[in-house]
């Protein structure tokens, strides 16, 4: 049984593709699933006519088209890219409580977790940059409020302040330096108006000092400070338009460093700098180089392979009494061998699933019962590649996705489908009951799952999760490699379906080589960097985004921050559709 | 140049006192009310309930005579209970995106389905937020709306795992996120808080000028902050201007009760019950996190629940125990698998033990029924005067059903109560409207049209 090619290719397009019809038809259950696309609010398919289309005939030209470039190598990887851009929509992006932290840090050289008190960040497809997720509530209001009373009050001013006399003239100095680096953009008169109000008021009501941290409160609690408002370079008649070089520089530093821009992009913004993907390139080449840029990284990591989730794994501490003390050196393993795969010169996209390299210490070692780390450091240490290899292998992995007691095929076959393959699964149907089999003393727990296998309202959707989970029944509930299971030997065999790279595998570590030459895991980690970046779900606009990210990131060698840099190059990182207010 | 930063001392002066210390509009009406207001708690739990268990074992005509076990803890309390069975949660039938779990808690409080999106992907499918308000937020914007505390949005382990973390919305797509830390509530309540004194004192005493210049300041810069959500708003997209107009309307709302002189006695909207206002201990610090505090979690926040009620800080309050599909694990009851494991067992495996959860979840209601009984108000207690809702995410577990989802009132507020009464499917948006029309705000429809058809009958 084998997924229709059009399912697979449709995923990509997942919010828009799969009706209602197909979902209940299973995965599976049906060859024929009905392509009826919805169109996105404000495509070109749209006959609403919404921004979006191309503009009527006139003379706006966008140089430098993916598709206009080499062209020869008759691929299809930019088959997508037409003359006019097509960056999908660009929802408005409020500061994640990280790049909140980063932002009041760069901007008043106050170092600090500063969104302690707020409300955790809300996610969408797991990214917390989802612009779809948050909701400004009275308690984030309050909790803002609060956060900018205690940043205005621990401020050095004689550091902020551009001048030393306690004159208006000074405040509005203050006010135009400050607001202009607050808001990312040269301060506009009316809000030049707007905070010597409040600057008069609190000069009024106590002194100059109290009136300059008064500004400073309320420009943190800002709509333009908290938010990331874009409306794109004006162009006559057209409905797609070019990012404004402030924009841009902003665009650069929240997706690469998870801040604000530095002075050096705030200068080439200025001198005008920021507009030929050659600029931002060479702009995102600098970035990428700087720590900065591994701080977004790792977060990106944690978001995308579900990690917090390890911080609330319960396990039956009756069978895994170390369990406590081991959970945080297992997520720990897993960022450092994330940062490594990342960043080693030598590693690629596939080293995810083939690098021997681990870091681990002593108690962790003991763990895996291996030797070689004596201290609590963690120290680099090289796997043997039979009972360990890659990320999958990985006990941080296998322990979230299992029970408090058994491992559980399911749950692991899930995680590879849908966050390394970035393949939709409908829900399972309504009132059907879902019981997965029960722990039996002379059963194993591959011989429990199998009768998903033959259970045909299971079997659609089971068919392509379990098959994968089963290749790794070497680990169990807490990750620990294990070649029997109630006495019986563990099979570990498995079957790959609806990829590039089909076929029977045998254990976790033949697994992961075959993911790794797969072409779905090279698409798939492209598309959650996009989501990750543009903080909403892709659409049928945005195939020629990916599909020039996917082409840049392949002819690098498959480099993960090459993929960073390939990003910026795109329809969606340099275009915009034109903002009409209130309109779609 | 002398800017150096404030010290530690002046600013938490400033900021200790926050509280959103509230205005009390209405003091001369309540001053006036002879009768205390009805309040509301909804109170949540997840991943269903053993319906064999759940069900009477007798009934004498519509009269509870025996309960099962699962409620079994409420039985001193039997004749304060209102249990209902054959209720649908109608919306999350009707919902289309993300299965039972997003879908029920996305439903239980605003009787509302899923918005299409992509915030949920968790167990297959996928779904944005819900659609609509819900009560406990209707009710701040209606009966509570100035009360020191419009309502209380409490939870113990709710984890952040968007819909399925969320039950409480104060409009579609604008889920409210709930203080789970013991301490967070302990310091919104009582910072500052002085218990109201015996002799009815009606002369509030001279405002501390340092904090009537904190609200002259904070008034200034909210000014500004509002005015510039205001600009922003005119120059974005219809999508954008939703979220900046719900933050702005979150900045309107905080300027309100910040700038408001405040009356030092806090109680005159609603003025606390004659016993039972007192500050308590500050809650032991603890990692609310942990399945192994969810008990003490749980108890802090019935303490806090009953003293803000007892305190006339506010009418309504909800509190969400853990979230859908948790791995919550109940070691006090010798249970360490998963909540959301168990739910989908066999009846035979599983059964006992969601009767188990189920039962405790039961024991902590009919705590919070005794506490409030414990209060004298006017004639009556503060249980007279409160109406407890309590509900499931979900019907059963395993086959994510939301038919026969279990319902208790219990309390006052003029239901009559110690009764079993069985419906056929009904909507539980009917139970929502009821309890709206007890409260004060007549409306008699609420949530999703397709689900709501007016108050539940026979309550009363």
């Amino acid at each position: 049984m084998t997924l229709s090619s059009d399912v697979v290719r449709s995923l990509r397009c997942r919010f828009w593709v799969l009706t209602l019809a197909a979902a209940v038809a299973g995965c599976l259950g049906s060859a024929e699933v009905e392509h009826t696309r919805s169109a996105p609010p404000g495509s070109s398919d749209d006959p609403s006519g919404s921004p979006g289309s191309p503009g009527s005939g006139d003379e706006v030209t966008y140089p430098d088209r993916p598709a206009t470039e080499g062209g020869g190598d008759g691929g299809t990887a930019t088959t997508a890219c037409t003359a006019v851009p097509s960056p999908g929509t660009t929802p408005m992006h409020k500061l994640t409580n990280q790049e909140y932290d980063n932002t009041v840090s760069a901007l008043l050289g106050l170092p600090g977790h500063h969104s302690a008190d707020l409300p955790a960040d809300l996610t969408g497809l797991g990214f917390t940059t989802s612009a779809e997720s948050y909701s400004i509530s009275l308690r984030h209001a309050e909790k803002y409020l609060e956060a900018a009373e205690r940043i205005a009050a621990a401020t050095d001013l004689s550091k902020v302040l551009p001048c030393t006399a306690t004159t208006d003239a000074c405040a509005q100095k203050f006010i135009d330096s400050f607001g202009s680096k607050a808001f990312r953009r040269p301060i506009t008169a009316e809000e030049r108006t707007r905070l010597m109000a409040v600057y008069t008021a609190g000069k009024g009501q106590s002194d100059f000092e109290t009136g300059i941290r008064m500004v400073i409160e309320a420009v943190l609690q800002s709509a333009d400070f908290l938010y990331r408002p874009e409306f794109g370079a004006p162009v006559a008649g057209a409905k797609v338009v070019p990012i404004t070089d402030y924009e841009m520089a902003s665009r650069l530093s929240y997706f690469l460093w998870s801040s604000m821009p530095d002075e050096t992009l705030f200068a080439a913004a200025a001198n005008g700098e920021l507009r030929t993907p050659d600029q931002i390139e060479a702009q995102a080449r600098r970035m990428v180089a700087d720590p900065r840029a591994r701080k977004t990284v790792a977060t990106f990591n944690e978001q995308w392979l579900e990690l917090e989730v390890l911080d609330h794994a319960e396990k039956d501490e009756s069978h895994f009494p170390d369990w406590q003390t081991i959970r945080p050196l297992l997520r720990k393993e897993t960022a450092l061998f994330m940062d490594d795969v990342f960043w080693n010169p030598a590693s690629n996209v596939a080293s995810m699933f083939t690098s021997k390299t681990s870091f681990m210490n002593k108690p962790l070692a003991d763990f895996y019962g291996l030797t070689g780390p004596q201290g609590s450091e963690f120290v680099k240490v090289t796997l043997d590649g039979k009972q360990r290899q890659g990320l999958l292998t990985q006990a941080s992995m296998m322990a979230v996705h299992a029970s408090t007691k058994e491992s559980n095929p399911v749950l692991r076959g899930r995680f590879v489908r849908q966050q390394l393959l970035c393949h939709f699964l409908p829900p399972p149907p309504a009132d059907v009951a879902i019981i997965p089999p029960e722990p039996d003393p002379n059963l194993t727990t591959r011989e429990r799952f199998d009768a998903h296998r033959t259970d045909p309202a299971c079997a659609g959707c089971h068919s392509l999760m379990d098959p994968i989970g089963f290749g790794f029944e070497n680990y169990d509930a807490v990750g620990a490699y294990r070649t029997e299971e109630n006495g019986k030997t563990i099979d570990a065999t498995g079957t790959l379906t609806a990829t590039s790279v089909d076929g029977n595998f045998n254990g976790p570590v033949d697994l992961s080589n075959r993911l790794a030459e797969s072409k779905e895991i090279r698409e798939c980690a492209t598309l959650m960097w996009f989501r990750f970046l543009v903080g909403r779900a892709e659409s049928t606009e945005d195939d020629c985004t990916l599909q020039h990210a996917e082409k840049l990131f392949a002819e690098s060698g498959d480099k993960f921050p090459e993929l960073l840099v390939a990003l910026t190059q795109t329809d969606a990182f340099l275009y915009r559709k034109a903002v009409v207010p209130g309109g779609q | 140049m002398g800017f150096k930063p404030l010290s530690r001392r002046t600013l938490l002066r400033g900021t200790g006192g926050i509280a959103v210390a509230l205005p009390l509009l209405d003091a001369m009406e309540a001053h006036a009310q002879s009768a205390p207001p009805v309040r509301a708690v909804f109170c949540v739990n997840f991943d269903g309930t053993y319906r064999p268990a759940w069900i009477p074992k007798s009934t004498s005509g519509t009269t509870l005579g025996d309960l099962g076990t699962i409620l079994s803890p409420l039985t001193p309390w039997k004749s304060r209970i209102l249990q209902l069975d054959g209720i649908n949660n109608q919306a999350a039938v009707l919902n289309t995106n993300g299965d039972g779990h997003p879908g029920g808690a996305g439903s239980i409080l605003t009787g509302r389905t899923l918005q299409q999106g992509s915030v949920y992907t968790g167990g297959g499918g996928s779904s944005g937020w819900a659609d609509g308000i819900s009560i406990d937020q209707h009710l701040a914007k209606t009966v509570g709306k100035n009360d020191r505390f419009p309502t209380l949005t409490l939870a113990c382990r709710p984890e952040n795992v968007t819909v399925l973390s969320h039950i409480s919305y104060t409009g579609p797509a604008q889920p409210v996120p709930p203080m789970a830390d013991p301490v967070e509530v302990f310091n919104k309540l009582f910072t500052n808080f002085t218990p109201p004194g015996s002799g009815g004192t009606t002369t509030p005493p001279p405002e501390d000028p340092a904090l009537a210049a904190l609200r002259a300041r904070r008034k200034s810069v909210l000014d500004a902050v509002l005015d510039s959500m205001n600009v922003l708003s005119g120059r974005v997209g219809a999508a954008d201007r939703a979220k900046i107009d719900q933050h702005a309307t979150s900045i309107r709302e905080l300027e309100l009760r910040l700038t408001t002189p405040p009356d030092t006695d806090p109680d005159t909207t609603m003025p606390p019950s004659s016993t039972g206002c007192s500050k308590p201990a500050k809650p032991a610090t603890l990692d609310y996190n942990s399945s192994a505090n969810f008990d003490k979690a749980s108890a802090a926040m019935i303490d806090l629940t009953v003293l803000a009620l007892a305190c006339g800080m506010t009418r309504s309050v909800s509190l969400q125990w853990a979230r859908s599909t948790s791995g919550l694990t109940f070691p006090w009851l010798g249970i360490n698998e998963g909540q959301h494991k168990i739910s989908h067992m066999s009846d035979a495996a599983g059964g006992p033990l969601v009767t188990k959860i189920n039962q405790w979840f039961a024991g902590q209601f009919a705590t919070l029924i005794d506490k409030l009984s414990k209060i004298q108000e006017g004639s009556g207690t503060l249980l007279d005067n409160t109406i407890l809702y309590w509900g499931n995410g979900l019907a059963h577990g395993a086959n994510h059903t939301q038919k026969d989802v279990p319902f208790v009132l219990a309390g006052g507020g003029g239901f009559k109560y110690g009764r079993y009464l069985k419906f056929t499917g009904a909507s539980h948006n009917g139970i929502l409207i009821a309890i709206l029309n007890k409260m004060g705000v007549p409306d008699t429809n609420f949530g999703d049209p397709r689900a709501s058809n007016g108050p539940l009958p026979n309550l009363s």
